[in-house]
C-alpha cells in the first residue's frame, strides 16, 4: 500500500499563448491503492492537472517534473483518464466495441481481446451482452462503461474528472463500489470533484487546488462534507389567492412517438411558487421543461402556461430559460450586451437597459467586467452572465435546467442567492430541475418527483 | 491521395472540425431539399462551410478535405442522387476555395474577396453539369442552357453564403477563439475542459 | 438517430461486421458492387441510341433486383427522372422544334438518369457498415476515423444546436421560422445561432480528440480490429 506510483515535483504549467501558469509548483505523491481527491474552485486547473498526469496537454510553458513518468517507472499507458463529458468519450456503438477501442489502438491481438473486455465489463458490474447498444444505456451505465474501457487497458492509476457532475445518487453509489474494488487491487485513483462529500467514504487523501494554481492540503471547507441529507420542501405562504400559472392535465410525452417517457402527469403551479423537479438521470426532467416551454408537444393530455397551450413564439418575452451548460449560448461582444440582449430585442434602448443590467452586475460582483468579452470569462462567471440575461427582463416564469451543473460551492451560493432574491422581489415563479443532493431543494415550495414513468407532486 | 492530403499536418481536433463542417454540408443539403424547392440553394451552405473550414484550419487543403469527406459521407449515407459521382459536386468548389485562399492572404476578413472566391467556387457547378452532359453527347447549345439553368442560382446562393464568413471569422478572432491551432487556444480549452 | 441506424455507422463495427443480414451468401461484397455500379454508370455515357439504352435500362433493373435486400423506395428517383425528362426534352424542343427535338431530348434525359441510377442502386442495397469497411481499405485510417466520428456524433451536434436555438428564442432572438420571412432578422441567425454553434463544434472536436488520444488513438499507424459485435 505504501509503494508510490506517481510522484510530481515542483510542476508548473502555462497553456501556449498564456502568460499565467495554471498549475504552480505542484507537489504530489500517490501510492498504490490510494484514493486522492482534489477539490477547488471552478477554473482552478483541476482538469489541467489530470491532463498533465496523462500527458495530454499541448506544448506550453512548463517546469518541474512528473518524476515517475520521467524515470520510466510509470508509462503513459499505465494511466487511465475518464474526462468530464461521457457523451464525447463514447466512440463506438456497442459495449464490446467501445471497450475494444483502446485495445485496438494498442494493437492487442484480436484473440486476446475478449477475455480483457469481459473482465472489464464484470469489474464495473455492467450486466449486458457485448453487442448491447451504448445508446440504450443510462448516464450512470455509460460512465461505468467508460471506466471499463479504461480498465481493459490495465491502468495502474485511474484519473476521474468530476464524476459527481454526471451521476445521480445511484450512479455514484455504483461507481464507489467499483473504485473500492480497484483500490483493493492496488490501483491508485485520483478524483477531481467539486463535491468530495459524494465520495468521502472511499477517499484517503484530500487536496485543494487553489485559484492561484497551487495544491494545498485540504482545510475543512463546507465542500468536504458527506452527502447532504434530503430536506423536504417547505411551502411558503403566498400573498392573497395566487392564480394558477401552469397547469398539466393527464400529460403524457413519448419518445420517438411510441414509448412513453412519463404519463398521466397532473399538477398545477401557482404564480410566485418555487418548484423543484427532481429525479434520477434519464427520467425525463429536461423533457418536462421542454414540454412546459412548448418545444415538445405532448402525446396525450394538455398543458397550459399563462392560460394557453405553450409555444415558443407565445412565451418568448414572458419567460426566462436557463438550459444545461448555458455558457454555450454566449455570442455578444461584451458582458453588458450579453445580459442586455433580451431587453434589446424587446425594444429597450441601451440607456433604458443600463439600470437593470448594472444592478445584476453589482449583485454578481462583476461590475468591472461589463465591457469585457464574455468569452474570456471563467466558467462560473459565464454561467452567471447567462443567468442574468435570463432574469434581466423580469420574466413571470423562470425555467432552469440543472442550474448548478459544474459550479463550485461559492458560485452555487451566488446563483442561489440571486434566484431567491429576484424571485422574492418580483414574485417570479421558479421551476428548476436538479439532483437530490444539490441543496436547492430546501428552497422549493413543492417538488415534482419524476420516476418510474410518472410524475408525483409533493408539498 | 496520401501525398496530396497529408493528414499528419492536421491535429486530430482540426480533422474532426473539418469532419463536422462536412456533416453540416451534407445534412443541410439533405434537410433543406425536403422543404425548399429552389434550385441551387444548397450552394449557400456548401460554400459557407467549405470557406469556414479553410478559414479556421490553417492547412492548405482544408476545404478540399472537407469537400472530399462531405462527398464520401453523402455516398455512405445515401443522401446524393448521383452515387459515387456526387464527389464531383463537393470537390471542385472546394479546390477553387483552396486555390483562392492560397492566392489571397487574409481573404476571409474581406467581403469582396469572399464573394469573388465564392462566385468562382460555386460556378464550378456549371463546369460539372456541362462536363457530364458533354460525355452523354448532349447537343452543345442545349448543354449550355441546361448547365446555365443549374448553375446561375447556385452561384448566387454561393455568393450569399460567403457573406457569412467575414463576420463569423471576425467574431471568432476577436474573442480569441481561433488562433493558429484553435484547439490549443485557451478559450476552446476552457469550454472543453470545464464543460459538464 | 435510431439506435439501429447508429450501429450501422460505427467505424470499428464496420471492420468487424460479419455481414449479418439474411441472404448474405448471395450478395457481392460492397467493393464489387461499387465497381459493377460504376461500370453500369459509365456505360450510360456510351449508350446513345434507343436499343443500347433499353438494354442498359433492363440491366439496371436486373442488378437492382439482384442486390435488393428488402423494400425499395424509388419515389425520389422517379421524381428526378420525370423532372429531368421535362427539362431536357423541353430544352431540345425549344432548340429543334417538337418534331425533331423530343426524341433525342427524351433519350438524353434517360441516358443522364442511367448515369446516376446505378449509384442509387448501390446505396440502397448496401449497408453503411459495408460501405465504411470498403472505404477503410482505400483511405488512410485517420480519414476513416474522422469520417466515422463525424457521422457518429451528428445526432449530438444536432442536439447541441437545437438546445442553443431553443435557448436563444427565449432570450428574444428572432430566429423562429416565421421571423425569417423578414431578412432583417437573418443577422440574428448569424450571431445567435450560427456563431455559438460553430464554437460548440470546435469544443466537441477538441473533446472527442482528447478522448480518443486518452485511449491511445494514433499511438501506432495501424490498429488491430476486434472481431466481435
Amino acid at each position: 500500500m505504501t509503494q508510490p506510483v506517481l510522484k510530481i515535483e515542483k510542476y508548473s504549467y502555462a497553456y501556449p499563448g498564456s502568460r499565467d501558469a495554471v498549475l504552480k509548483d505542484i507537489q504530489l505523491v500517490i501510492n498504490a491503492g490510494e484514493c486522492l481527491c482534489i477539490t477547488g474552485p471552478t477554473g482552478s486547473g483541476k482538469s489541467t492537472l489530470l491532463l498533465a498526469i496523462k500527458d495530454l496537454l499541448p506544448d506550453g510553458r512548463l517546469s518541474g517534473e512528473i518524476l515517475s513518468r520521467k524515470t520510466g517507472q510509470l508509462r503513459g499507458s499505465d494511466i487511465g483518464i475518464v474526462l468530464q463529458n461521457p457523451e464525447t468519450q463514447l466512440l463506438a456503438n456497442t459495449i464490446g466495441s467501445e471497450i475494444a477501442f483502446g485495445l485496438e489502438n494498442r494493437c492487442v491481438s484480436p484473440d486476446r481481446m475478449e477475455s480483457r473486455i469481459r473482465g472489464a465489463v464484470s469489474a464495473v458490474g455492467l450486466d449486458f451482452p457485448l453487442d448491447f447498444p451504448v445508446l440504450k444505456l443510462s448516464m450512470g451505465q455509460k460512465y461505468r462503461l467508460i471506466v471499463a474501457s479504461i480498465l481493459a487497458m490495465s491502468p495502474r492509476i485511474l484519473l476521474l474528472d468530476e464524476p459527481g457532475a454526471q451521476l445521480d445518487p445511484p450512479g455514484i453509489q455504483k461507481l464507489k463500489h467499483v473504485i473500492s474494488d480497484l483500490k483493493n487491487q492496488g490501483v491508485a485513483v485520483v478524483i477531481c470533484e467539486h463535491h468530495p462529500g459524494y465520495f468521502s467514504d472511499i477517499i484517503d487523501i484530500h487536496r485543494v487546488l487553489a485559484e492561484d494554481g497551487t495544491l494545498r492540503p485540504a482545510a475543512d471547507t463546507p465542500e468536504i462534507q458527506p452527502m447532504a441529507e434530503h430536506s423536504p420542501p417547505k411551502a411558503r405562504e403566498l400573498q392573497g389567492n395566487p392564480e394558477s400559472l401552469l397547469k398539466a392535465v393527464n400529460l403524457c410525452v413519448t419518445e420517438n412517438e411510441s414509448l412513453p417517457i412519463w404519463s398521466s402527469a397532473n399538477f398545477t403551479i401557482e404564480k410566485g411558487r418555487r418548484v423543484g423537479v427532481y429525479g434520477d438521470n434519464g427520467t425525463g426532467k429536461t423533457t418536462l421543461l421542454r414540454c412546459m416551454t412548448g418545444n415538445i408537444t405532448p402525446a396525450k393530455g394538455t398543458i397550459s402556461v399563462f392560460g394557453k397551450a405553450p409555444s415558443p413564439k407565445w412565451l418568448r418575452h414572458k419567460i426566462g430559460c436557463l438550459f444545461q451548460n448555458p455558457q454555450k449560448q454566449i455570442f455578444e461582444n461584451t458582458v453588458f450586451d450579453e445580459i442586455a440582449f433580451p431587453l434589446k430585442r424587446m425594444g429597450f434602448s441601451r440607456s433604458q437597459a443600463e439600470g437593470e443590467v448594472n444592478r445584476l452586475l453589482r449583485f454578481m460582483e462583476m461590475e468591472h467586467l461589463g465591457s469585457h468579452s464574455p468569452h474570456k470569462l471563467s466558467f462560473g462567471q459565464k454561467h452567471l452572465v447567462v443567468l442574468a440575461s435570463a432574469l434581466v427582463h423580469h420574466p413571470s416564469l423562470l425555467i432552469l435546467d440543472d442550474p448548478f451543473a459544474g459550479l463550485d460551492f461559492r458560485r452555487r451560493k451566488t446563483v442561489q442567492d440571486l434566484l431567491m432574491s429576484v424571485s422574492e422581489e418580483k414574485n417570479m415563479t421558479l421551476i428548476w430541475t436538479g439532483h437530490h443532493l444539490d441543496g436547492l431543494q430546501k428552497h422549493a415550495d413543492r417538488v415534482l418527483e419524476v420516476s418510474g414513468g410518472g410524475i408525483a407532486s409533493r408539498e | 491521395m496520401k501525398s496530396l492530403f497529408n493528414l499528419n499536418r492536421l491535429s486530430l481536433k482540426e480533422s474532426l472540425f473539418i469532419g463536422f463542417c462536412a456533416v453540416f454540408i451534407v445534412l443541410l443539403r439533405a434537410g433543406l431539399r425536403l422543404h425548399l424547392g429552389i434550385p441551387g440553394h444548397s450552394m449557400l451552405f456548401t460554400v459557407f462551410f467549405l470557406m469556414l473550414a479553410r478559414a479556421c484550419v490553417p492547412y492548405r487543403f482544408s476545404a478540399s478535405f472537407t469537400g472530399l469527406i462531405a462527398g464520401i459521407m453523402a455516398v455512405v449515407l445515401g443522401l446524393g442522387k448521383g452515387g459515387p459521382l456526387i464527389l464531383l459536386k463537393f470537390l471542385p468548389p472546394a479546390i477553387v476555395i483552396d486555390i483562392g485562399a492560397m492566392l489571397i492572404p487574409a481573404w476571409h476578413n474581406r467581403y469582396l474577396f469572399c464573394i469573388l472566391i465564392a462566385a468562382l467556387a460555386a460556378s464550378t457547378k456549371f463546369i460539372n453539369t456541362y462536363f457530364v452532359d458533354y460525355l452523354i453527347g448532349m447537343d452543345p447549345t442545349v448543354n449550355l442552357q441546361h448547365a446555365f439553368i443549374g448553375s446561375v442560382s447556385g452561384t448566387l446562393f454561393g455568393m450569399a453564403g460567403s457573406l457569412f464568413v467575414p463576420p463569423i471569422m471576425g467574431k471568432l478572432n476577436a474573442h480569441g477563439i481561433i488562433g493558429r491551432h484553435f484547439g490549443d487556444n485557451p478559450e476552446v480549452r476552457r469550454h472543453g475542459e470545464e464543460k459538464t | 438517430m435510431h439506435p439501429a441506424n447508429r450501429k450501422a455507422f460505427s467505424p470499428v463495427m464496420a471492420s468487424r461486421d460479419p455481414g449479418g443480414m439474411p441472404g448474405r451468401e448471395r450478395q457481392l461484397s460492397a467493393g464489387y458492387k461499387m465497381m459493377l455500379c460504376m461500370a453500369l454508370s459509365i456505360s450510360a455515357f456510351v449508350a446513345r441510341t434507343p436499343l443500347p439504352l433499353l438494354v442498359l435500362f433492363l440491366l439496371n433493373a436486373v442488378v437492382l433486383l439482384w442486390f435488393r435486400r428488402g423494400p425499395l423506395t424509388l419515389k425520389r428517383e422517379i421524381r428526378v427522372l420525370c423532372w429531368q425528362i421535362f427539362i431536357i426534352t423541353g430544352l431540345y424542343v425549344l432548340r429543334f422544334g417538337f418534331q425533331s427535338g423530343w426524341v433525342p431530348g427524351f433519350l438524353t434525359a434517360i441516358q443522364l438518369f442511367l448515369a446516376f441510377f446505378p449509384g442509387v442502386i448501390f446505396l440502397q442495397t448496401t449497408p453503411q457498415t459495408q460501405i465504411v469497411m470498403t472505404l477503410e481499405k482505400i483511405m488512410p485510417s485517420r480519414m476513416a476515423f474522422v469520417l466515422a466520428m463525424s457521422i457518429q456524433f451528428m445526432p449530438l451536434m444536432i442536439r447541441e444546436i437545437r438546445t442553443i436555438y431553443e435557448a436563444q428564442v427565449f432570450r428574444g432572438a428572432r430566429i423562429l421560422p416565421s421571423d425569417l420571412i423578414n431578412p432583417k432578422n437573418w443577422k440574428d441567425v448569424l450571431h445567435c445561432l450560427l456563431f455559438p454553434s460553430i464554437v460548440q463544434c470546435m469544443v466537441a472536436a477538441h473533446d472527442i480528440a482528447t478522448a480518443a488520444k486518452a485511449r491511445d488513438f494514433g499511438k501506432f499507424s495501424k490498429r488491430t480490429h476486434w472481431p466481435g459485435g
